[in-house]
């Protein structure tokens, strides 16, 4: 019969195509779609020293070294540099600015001995410095700048081969802004590195726009309070950002990418961490943002993509996560016990591989009133229309716990028996396992998270 | 009616040389002697499968099968809209290949319990017994036959989604959709072995299709979630959870699947599959077991079956 003699055909036709098909093109690499940083930062490897001899001027007169013309200089004068400096230099005149009139236009090498440039005197400013080699010793806080004055303003300066970039050592009211701190990729121990502002006992300090790499913490902050950081960018670090007993603080509109952790706040109380973005922090510990012994705390309109945990939180207190984007991490969200009253709500989980997880033996409900949070793999129905699904949403429960404490289970995903557990969990409250549980998943997310996802093209001089 | 047509008119010519061929079985097996046989072989397992195909056809299974596979791979589509990027593709990819863990093994099982056990009620098998063909021959054709028509069942009714997706995201998806398709052609004939295997084991055809249920039933659903719990309650080795997976053909074929697809989803997916050394090409040797296990317990199990019925 010829119907027949044609299935037989087309169907061994297609087979073969398909085996062809299989066989002939490699396969696609699955992640070839990345999150994109659109961070188009300054490649510290191709910065370039002036050659001559450096010249510094006040008041018309001509020194050759920095200490000298700052020595002679009255305050409020104007030391203009030009060409490189080798010395150490500290500055004890009050209103005096240092300045150039460009970042490479003027160097001061400290020769890897101490401090280069210490400010001992109020209200100094230095602008377009450029300020290079430091001591070697954490331990004694060799800094490129050391400021023991109040009111120091730092603008465009650019610090490289230091161990700490800028020490505040207790003042109030510093600004450190625009600036290109690059620490010392030959010390391999971020233990012996130092950081790239070191902020101890100060408040009302701005830290605006500064691009920070190669050093242990970006911006570490001990018992300094009501801070300023906007618009920093830093990456290849420790910790982008370390809280340690600071309160009061703002963090806003940062970028860390390529570290271990994003934002670590530690045992601080009333931070509030806005529109900051966190991308690819994987390594060591691996968090976007890392939330430890913090109390009362928001962190709203964060994009937390690509990390090992987008937001690891544990031992938090009264705390708000709210309108962040957890997206393509390894695990969305991490809370362990001891994080109580915690509020979650309108945050996106998108493409997380695990979109959260809570390791409270009880239950904790994720939506604070009335609409919860968008999760892309959840089942909704939203009958009346409001954008809140009636169908609860278990991001959390039998099989996330099964695979957290058994990664071998990893191999049964997407089976119909976890398919069948999940509903069972969603469907049936009286199956109430301890993990997490949203009642009213939004049905849109509230960001738009599909631009996030692009090529890597623009990022092609990110050093790595 | 037009059954036993075919069959007899194609074998009637081979019977002289059949039965001395077979005399000679054994004793003087020259090298002609071994030629002719196979190609005996060939020819009845040939007829009987073409037989079977144009049964599948007259039956109406071919276009039940197509259009099985193709109505829910249309449903999966319309379902996952057109999310763009490889994303997209990835999730609407890994929603066809978990249907078919479903549909695939359910029409392969409804399709195959009848196998020998149907022919053996109706007296089909009878007739065909007493014509100069061994019964291992009669389960090779009629299994070949029907694994044709299932195959192309899958292969035509998948086809038509996998064009729409291709046409949607572009030519560099055709890999992972030609492995989506020939994984779950090979997934159709595990099951199919597995109800052949059934079907000879089996009296009635009722019983049969109660086996048949049940070990979808077993397959699909049971033995993940216990295999889920065993691996929750103990600490197993990476050996224990291959053995898992390889207990069972859904398993193979969905890590398998997933594998290539990238798609795991939840965590660590592919640093387990490396852990336990789930190869592809280990899960494809597995696959290829689940079908050719069954089908050699069902030539064990048919020669048996014949000395029962004599009696």
């Amino acid at each position: 019969m010829r119907l027949g003699r044609l299935y037989a055909v087309l169907t061994a036709f297609v087979l073969v195509v398909a085996a062809a098909g299989a066989a002939a093109a490699p396969q696609e690499d699955a992640r070839s779609e990345t999150i994109s940083v659109d961070a188009d930062v300054p490649d510290p490897d191709a910065f370039e020293p002036p050659e001559a001899d450096g010249v510094a001027t006040v008041d018309g007169t001509e020194y050759g070294s920095v200490q000298a013309a700052v020595d002679a200089a009255e305050p409020g004068d104007t030391v203009r540099l030009s060409g490189r400096f080798d010395e150490n230099v500290t500055v004890r005149t009050a209103n005096l600015t240092l300045a150039a009139a460009s970042q490479e236009a003027a160097m001061i090498d400290g020769g890897g001995e101490g401090d280069v440039l210490a400010i001992e005197a109020p209200n100094v400013t230095v602008e377009r410095v450029w300020i290079n080699n430091s001591g070697w010793e954490a331990d004694t806080e060799d800094a490129g700048v050391f400021v023991n004055g109040t009111d120091a303003t730092l603008d465009s300066v650019r610090l490289t081969e230091v161990t700490f970039g800028v020490w505040v050592d207790g003042v109030d009211g510093v600004t450190v802004a625009n600036s290109t701190i690059v620490g010392r990729e030959e010390v391999r121990s971020h233990a012996e590195r130092g950081n790239g502002i070191n902020l101890w006992e100060t408040a009302d300090v701005v830290v605006r726009g500064n691009d920070i790499t190669r050093v242990r913490d970006g911006i570490y902050f001990s018992w300094a309070e009501g801070v300023e950081a906007t618009d920093n960018r830093m990456w290849d670090l420790r910790f982008g950002v370390h809280y340690m007993y600071s309160d009061d603080n703002l963090l806003a509109d940062n970028l860390a990418f390529d570290n271990d952790v994003g934002y670590a706040l530690m045992v601080s109380e009333n931070l509030r961490i806005v529109d900051n973005r966190a991308v690819g922090n994987d390594g060591g510990s691996g968090h976007g943002i890392l939330v430890k012994d913090v109390e009362d705390t928001t962190i709203r309109g964060n994009v937390l993509a690509d990390n090992e945990h987008g937001l690891f939180a544990s031992n938090g207190q009264d705390n708000r996560i709210e309108s962040n984007l957890m997206m393509a991490n390894t695990v969305g969200v991490h809370s362990t016990a001891g994080s109580t009253d915690q509020t979650v709500v309108n945050n996106s989980f998108v493409h997380n591989d695990l979109q959260a997880f809570s390791t409270n033996d009880v239950v904790v409900a994720w939506n604070g009133t009335d609409g919860g949070n968008y999760w892309s793999d959840a089942r909704t129905a939203d009958r009346s229309g409001d954008g809140v699904s009636e169908i609860r949403h278990r991001p959390a429960g039998t099989v996330e716990q099964v695979l957290h404490d058994h990664p071998q289970a990893a191999v049964f995903a997407e089976s119909p028996a976890f398919s069948a557990v999940r509903m069972a969990e969603n469907s049936f409250p009286v199956l109430e396992s301890p993990g997490i549980v949203d009642h009213h998943p939004l049905v849109e997310s509230p960001h738009d998270w599909e631009r996030y996802y692009a090529d890597h093209t623009d990022n092609a001089h990110r050093n790595d | 009616m037009t059954e036993p047509q075919s069959g007899p008119q194609t074998d009637g010519g081979t019977t002289v040389t059949a039965t001395t061929v077979t005399d000679s079985e054994g004793e003087s097996a020259t090298a002609s002697g071994r030629r002719t046989q196979v190609a005996l072989a060939t020819r009845q397992v040939g007829s009987l499968a073409a037989t079977e195909v144009r049964l599948g056809l007259r039956r109406r299974w071919a276009v039940i099968l197509v259009g099985l596979f193709a109505a829910f791979g249309m449903l999966v589509l319309t379902f996952a809209g057109s999310a763009p990027g490889t994303a997209g593709f990835e999730r609407t990819a890994a929603s066809l290949a978990m249907l078919a863990v479903y549909v695939v093994p359910l029409a392969a099982l409804a399709y195959g319990y009848d196998a020998v056990v149907g022919p053996a009620e109706s007296g089909w098998l009878e007739v065909l017994s007493a014509l100069p063909v061994t019964r291992t021959r009669i389960l090779a054709g009629m299994t070949l036959g029907r694994g044709v028509v299932l195959v192309g069942g899958v292969a035509l009714g998948f086809l038509i989604p996998g064009a729409i997706l291709v046409s949607e995201y572009g030519p560099s998806t055709v890999p992972a959709l030609a492995t989506l398709l020939l994984a779950a052609a090979a997934l159709g004939l595990a099951f199919l072995a597995v109800a052949v295997a059934l079907s000879t084991l089996v009296r009635e055809k009722t019983h049969a299709l109660g086996a048949a249920l049940l070990a979808w039933v077993w397959f699909v659903l049971v033995h993940d979630l216990l295999a889920l719990g065993v691996v929750a309650a103990f600490d197993l080795s990476a050996g224990a959870v291959t053995a898992l997976v390889l207990a069972n053909p859904t398993s193979v074929y969905r890590v398998l699947v997933l594998g290539e697809l990238g798609a795991g989803g939840t965590g660590g997916f592919a640093s387990v599959l490396s852990a336990s050394g789930l190869s592809s090409g280990l899960l494809a040797v597995a696959l290829a077991a689940w079908v050719a296990v069954p089908l050699a317990a069902a030539a064990l199990l048919v020669r048996w079956r014949g000395t029962i019925a004599a009696t």
